[in-house]
């Protein structure tokens, strides 16, 4: 006889394993690709190549991991921080809405590749432009997502705080934010994503560490298989922590149920 | 237009709750398609009674509770809580309001449900669980204290929602078609258990509803209105005693009084 312990088990196995079979099975392919037709290792490398290469790469691709990991967090809560502040800002004064929408947007058209060096001849070569560029490109989902949420609030609901309190602070923390939450995870996720191309677009310019200056130096030094190394970790890193953020909505969201 | 000279006024009356005098109200006013809600209405809600206000769809029913609530102000005339105006009315906490959808926010529990406006006032969190557990008792869904609004019936939210109004401990329940979203069963069973409550917890009910039999059957007093304009078009005692049980839905008198409001609706809306 099972206990319920094991059944959840197996239940999860049951869950995972499919796509983690369909995985292994895409790498096995690619490895007997490139063996079968013997693909230049400029052109693809091998998965067992590219993992041997990882390897030599030893200590220092954790110091290029944990330097983008740093710049995707910080910029990240960066980000984050400001997207609340400017969507709280917008719902709450219709003026705001008029002067920051079109910044927003503006924001959002700039190329940020193109603006990357711009920041380096402002703030140097350390990591404050990272975190800017991380920020500037993943604060717009969030801020787009929490506007919605703050709007959704039942109008009702509003009318029965309004009947026991003006304040428009009441309304905000008792009503407004909590119905904004579940918007604000779906912003999140996508907040996570954006932030992780954020930081590796701009280690393309004045760095000399991360995962982006990894793939740059790699590219211009035609070690395909570093190359991919670099990506292979940035997947890694952007999936762990697209989870994380599904860690936390399970842990602090609610949902519209029944 | 006073009710106190053909109402028996009961013992508790400690005069009118709430007074509309000459209360207009028009939307867009000035513009092009500005729209007549309410016109002249003039009626005083006797303190302590249950006054139920019947009219078609649009007649401006639940424009005339956002007044007594202070949502909204009228272009002339004036409306008063207890002798104040709806805003004061509002401060010192004696408006509660029951919509036709329950309002209860999807992240908390009945418990937290029922004491969210005594704990936008600042009541220790103990004593308004306390308040809270009564009503909650009141409205029988003792045991549901820790369930998620989304796992109750249609008809237990709208109990959790009544339970929230009278646990504010209000002087005035405004009741906007509470009932209204409710399957026909369910609607005449919280017909009953709110006048149950209502002996419970006496206070000035204005109920609004487009249901005849409802009306008569929980009211001391029922206001017609007919619309565009909203005006009063009758006002009727209802002198059917309490307290009232099931059976007296089939009562001659109770059946007159259906009638003669309904012959005053149907005038209105030209049915013959």
């Amino acid at each position: 006889m099972k206990t319920y312990g094991s059944m959840r088990f197996w239940r999860n196995v049951g869950y995972y394993a499919p796509p983690v079979a369909a995985l292994l099975v895409f790498v096995a392919l690619w490895e007997v690709y490139t063996r079968t037709f013997e693909v230049s290792v400029f052109i693809l490398p091998s998965p067992s190549r590219i993992f041997q290469a990882g390897v030599n790469l030893g200590p220092a691709l954790w110091g290029h991991t944990w330097t983008t990991l740093y710049e995707i967090l910080l910029g990240f809560l960066v980000g984050n921080i400001a997207a609340v502040a400017l969507a709280y800002a917008i719902v709450r004064w219709h003026m705001a809405e008029r002067l920051i929408y079109p910044f927003l947007l503006a924001s959002q058209t700039i190329p940020k590749l193109a603006v990357a060096p711009l920041l380096v001849i402002w703030f140097g070569t350390g990591v404050m432009p990272k975190i800017l560029v991380t920020a500037l490109l993943c604060f717009f989902p969030t801020a787009v997502n929490v506007v919605q949420g703050l709007r959704s609030a039942d109008p009702a609901a509003v009318d029965l705080v309004r009947l026991v309190t003006p304040s428009k602070f009441v309304l905000f923390q008792k009503v407004q934010f909590p119905s904004a939450i579940p918007f604000f995870f779906a912003g999140l996720k996508i907040s996570m994503s954006s932030a992780v191309i954020g930081a590796i677009v701009a280690e393309w310019v004045g760095a000399s560490k991360g995962l982006g200056y990894l793939i740059l130096y790699a590219g211009t030094s035609m070690r395909t298989d570093l190359m991919f190394v670099g990506v292979g970790m940035t997947v890694i890193l952007g999936m762990l922590l697209y989870a994380a953020v599904g860690v936390l909505e399970r842990a602090f969201s609610w949902r519209r149920e029944g | 237009m006073s009710l106190a000279a053909n109402t028996a006024a009961p013992a508790m009356r400690t005069g009118d709750a709430i007074s509309f005098s000459g209360v207009s109200l028009t939307y867009g006013a000035g513009t092009a398609n500005q729209v007549q809600a309410l016109k002249d209405i003039s009626f005083d809600v006797p303190a302590g009674q249950f006054v139920s206000i019947l009219g078609p769809s649009g007649c401006g029913k639940s424009t005339l509770l956002r007044l007594v609530a202070g949502f909204i102000q009228p272009n002339a005339g004036s409306v008063t809580v207890g002798s104040v105006d709806p805003l004061n009315a509002r401060e010192n906490g004696l408006l509660g309001v029951v919509f036709q959808q329950p309002v209860l926010l999807p992240w908390r529990n009945v418990m937290d449900n029922v004491s969210f406006l005594q704990e936008l006032r600042h009541l220790p969190k103990a004593k308004r669980q306390e308040v809270a557990k009564r009503y909650i008792d009141l409205v029988g869904l003792r045991g549901f204290e820790r369930h998620m609004p989304h796992q109750l019936s249609g008809g237990m939210q709208q109990r959790a929602s009544i339970a929230r109004a009278l646990a504010f401990g209000p002087s005035v329940l405004l009741m906007d078609e509470p009932f209204g979203a409710l399957d026909a069963l369910t609607r005449d069973r919280m017909a009953f258990d709110l006048l149950d409550i209502w002996r419970r917890d006496q206070k000035t009910v204005l109920f609004v509803t487009h249901s005849v039999q409802e009306a008569v059957f929980l009211s001391d007093i029922v206001v017609v209105m007919t619309s565009r304009p909203g005006c009063v078009r009758m006002i009727r005692p209802i002198d059917l005693g309490r307290p009232r049980d099931k059976d007296q839905r089939l009562s001659p008198e109770f059946l007159q009084h259906c009638k003669v409001l309904l012959t005053e609706l149907e005038a209105d809306i030209g049915y013959h």
